[in-house]
């Protein structure tokens, strides 16, 4: 075989460069020029190309409203950033505290917390960052008012960062809202240890421990009010016992102070009580039976005799007494006993003789009577119901 | 006794056998525990730097038999002299190197959470700080060292600070003895600080007689400085309800009474008992006594009702000192500002024979 020669290359000259180049460049400008000339139109339309540069992620001034309809190049950005296989655990998590201190500069305290719990969920291991989104968040919360939210942020974040300033003095303030004031003022001391003169833990310590001193008053006064008032009872309920009333509900040595509240709600704030003289004053209520109407007596002391209280009542003629027949000395008082009988009271005596009585059971805290006009055809009617 | 107890000090040095500095600090505290004894120890002053040293021993028994022995001899007044003016160079024995003086040896160990003598440190400090004579002095050595003053009030107000159980009550008279001098005062009333106000919940402290004995004497000392009267009474201090609760005791004031008080003093329980030591009863009095020099803050002292509360008091009082500081006060506060007529009760001049007439009076109560 004959061998081909091959043909030695002659490096370029300077010429012979120069006019390749201007050969290339005359090429592509024909090339250009054969190019289907269209108009651009893949731009921003030119009367709206505001509203358009505000939905690109690029331009945007505002975040997203849920709902709205997002730009591909978003969604795909969102991916970049978002996505755990194209980012470190701390980067990620770094980006989840850039966009809740965002959110947070911005007031959207929620979205802050969305953010900053995605953060922490990932555990990135970096205890700075980790401590970090756990205060933030705390701040956050602690906009939000959710302050029990706030301090156990707070105290999480000091577990992996203890001595953690910022942490510190919003658990004290968290303490101080929810009126735990001995704990934010071991905050603040803490705090104090570090930076001896801060005037504003100065005086978040004074006023946690002004606002503990009225707390503990108000605690000491309500005890006092609710040992007077238990006081109180037991003073009427041994009274009751010594006179022999018989109380529906209560035993020989013992009644319950429920059993003395009024069941009338007319008679709700007149409960028996002890008056300044030692005698019991009852609140009592008649009943009608003729036109089925009850009447309440607020305070009817035991001392008071029937026929005393009864010029009270009957001072003005009731509206119901249609045929004006019920005045102070033309009623008759009744009283039901447990067996089913009917027994007359004599008006001149007082209330305390006719509670004193065996058969007279007080029901309901509430001493009741049965009041007929003397001798007109309801009280037959109504005594006929108890000779049967 | 001399020769016996020059012997003793070859056998409590730092590196000396242990059984045989247990036995020698064993005999040691024997003789602390009397007046010739501690005389013949200071005699030796290579025996005292030697205990002082012996406050480092790594051995726990013998560093605090080291301390009680130091507690004795700091008690009666020569030897705390004798501990103070002890140069520790001078007469370091052989073969150790020399250990800090007395008084930092002692802040040293009440400073250290983990020192197993804490509490025997706290009263050697409050034996050296009890002689008047030796009070500057004390105090300067502290001022010296890199802690403070409010360092030390923090160690001794902090919750179990010291974590081997020591509970620094002794802490308490060391305060009141230093707090006789204005420079300590002037530590205890900064106004930039949390200093005093940490004392305050302490004047009711039920467990210990010594804390709060210490912490009430320490508030009186204070209340010398008239021109702290009006901080101490505001609400960034408010030292007025913290001397009068220990007075105060379970008598029930009706509504309009107790809403005139401080509200540490409102409704008062069932249980409430007043201070039992007479003699902190009568320091604080004392301390209110001083708070109503001042004619703005008798009129603020007389609206808080302190009236009832001293009115009380002197139906159940029963110790003659406390009683006459007790009608001292109530003086004060029922005669109106006609009849005071003086802005400022320290600035009365006293004429002179009636300075003699009246110091008569008091010695013969």
């Amino acid at each position: 075989m004959e061998s081909e020669e091959k043909p030695v290359k002659k490096p370029m000259t300077h010429e012979e460069r120069l006019a390749l180049a201007a050969k290339l460049d005359k090429e592509l400008d024909e090339f250009i020029e054969k190019l289907p000339r269209r108009k651009y139109d893949e731009g921003w339309p030119e009367d709206r190309w505001e509203e358009e540069m505000e939905k690109h992620p690029f331009f945007m001034t505002q975040t997203p409203k849920p709902g709205q309809e997002l730009h591909p190049l978003y969604e795909g950005l969102q991916q970049l950033k978002y996505d755990p296989d194209e980012n470190e655990p701390e980067e990620l998590a770094t980006n989840y505290k850039e966009d809740g201190n965002f959110n947070f500069k911005h007031k959207n305290y929620r979205l802050a917390v969305v953010a900053y719990t995605e953060g922490i969920k990932i555990k990135c291991g970096n205890p700075e960052i980790e401590a970090n989104l756990l205060n933030n968040r705390a701040a956050a919360h602690y906009f939000l008012k959710n302050y029990r939210s706030s301090l156990r942020d707070c105290e999480t974040a000091l577990r992996i960062k203890p001595g953690y300033d910022k942490a510190l003095i919003r658990a004290a303030n968290c303490c101080y809202e929810l009126r735990e004031f001995g704990k934010a003022v071991d905050y603040c001391d803490k705090i104090l240890e570090k930076q001896k003169g801060n005037t504003a833990i100065l005086d978040l310590r004074q006023e946690s421990i002004n606002a503990a001193k009225v707390k503990e008053r108000d605690d000491r006064k309500k005890e006092a009010a609710a040992k007077r008032k238990a006081k109180e009872e037991e003073g009427i309920i041994n009274e009751i016992l010594g006179r022999g009333y018989n109380i529906e509900g209560g035993s020989k040595g013992h009644i319950s102070i429920e059993k003395l509240e009024p069941c009338f709600p007319e008679l709700m704030h007149n409960r028996v009580y002890l008056d300044a003289s030692m005698s019991l004053v009852w609140p009592v209520v008649l009943v009608y039976p003729e036109y089925k109407i009850m009447d309440y007596i607020q305070q009817f002391s035991e001392n008071e005799k029937f026929s005393e209280q009864l010029e009270l009542v009957f001072e003005a003629t009731p509206e119901w007494d249609e045929e004006k027949k019920y005045k102070s000395n033309n009623v008759n008082i009744y009283y039901e006993t447990p067996r089913k009988r009917i027994v007359n009271v004599d008006l001149d005596k007082t209330l305390g003789d006719v509670l004193k009585m065996k058969e007279y059971i007080i029901k309901g805290g509430t001493p009741s009577f049965i009041l007929l006009a003397k001798a007109s055809p309801a009280e037959k009617r109504f005594l006929q119901e108890y000779s049967r | 006794m001399k020769e016996a107890i020059t012997e003793l000090a070859k056998f409590i040095q730092i590196g000396a056998r242990l059984d045989l500095k247990a036995a020698a600090l064993e005999n040691l505290l024997g003789v602390t525990a009397t007046e010739d004894g501690v005389e013949a120890i200071i005699a030796v002053p290579q025996l005292l730097v030697a205990l002082v040293a012996l406050l480092d021993d790594t051995s726990v028994p013998i560093s605090k038999d080291a301390s009680l022995c130091l507690i004795n001899i700091s008690a009666d007044e020569k030897g705390a002299t004798a501990l103070i003016d002890l140069d520790v160079s001078k007469h370091c024995p052989p073969l150790q190197s020399p250990p800090l003086d007395i008084v930092n040896q002692a802040l040293k160990n009440i400073f250290n959470p983990e020192s197993r003598i804490a509490d025997q440190c706290c009263m050697v400090l409050s034996n050296l700080s009890r002689p008047s004579h030796l009070i500057e002095t004390v105090i300067e050595v502290i001022e010296k060292n890199d802690r403070s003053f409010e360092e030390l009030i923090n160690v001794f107000t902090k919750n179990q600070y010291n974590k081997h159980g020591a509970k620094l009550h002794y802490l308490g008279p060391v305060l009141s003895n230093l707090s006789q001098s204005h420079r300590v005062r002037l530590r205890i009333l900064d106004k930039k600080l949390c200093v005093v106000q940490r004392l305050l919940p302490f004047t009711e402290y039920k467990d210990s007689l010594e804390r709060r004995g210490g912490v009430v004497g320490a508030l009186k000392n204070c209340c010398f400085e008239t021109d702290f009267h009006e901080w101490l009474l505001s609400s960034e201090v408010d030292i007025l309800p913290r001397l009068l609760l220990p007075l105060a005791g379970n008598e029930e004031f009706d509504e309009e009474d107790n809403d005139k008080l401080p509200l540490e003093l409102q409704y008062l329980p069932e249980d409430k008992t007043r201070e039992a030591d007479p003699d902190i009863r009568c320091i604080l009095l004392e301390a209110l006594t001083q708070l109503v020099a001042k004619r703005v803050n008798r009129e603020y002292i007389r609206s808080k009702n302190t009236y009832v509360i001293l009115r009380e008091l002197h139906k159940w009082e029963k110790d003659r000192k406390a009683l006459a500081a007790c009608e001292n006060l109530v003086d004060i506060l029922i005669r109106t500002e006609e009849e005071i007529g003086e802005e400022n009760l320290k600035e009365v001049e006293v004429p002179p024979d009636l300075q003699e007439h009246l110091s008569k009076l008091d010695d013969e109560v």
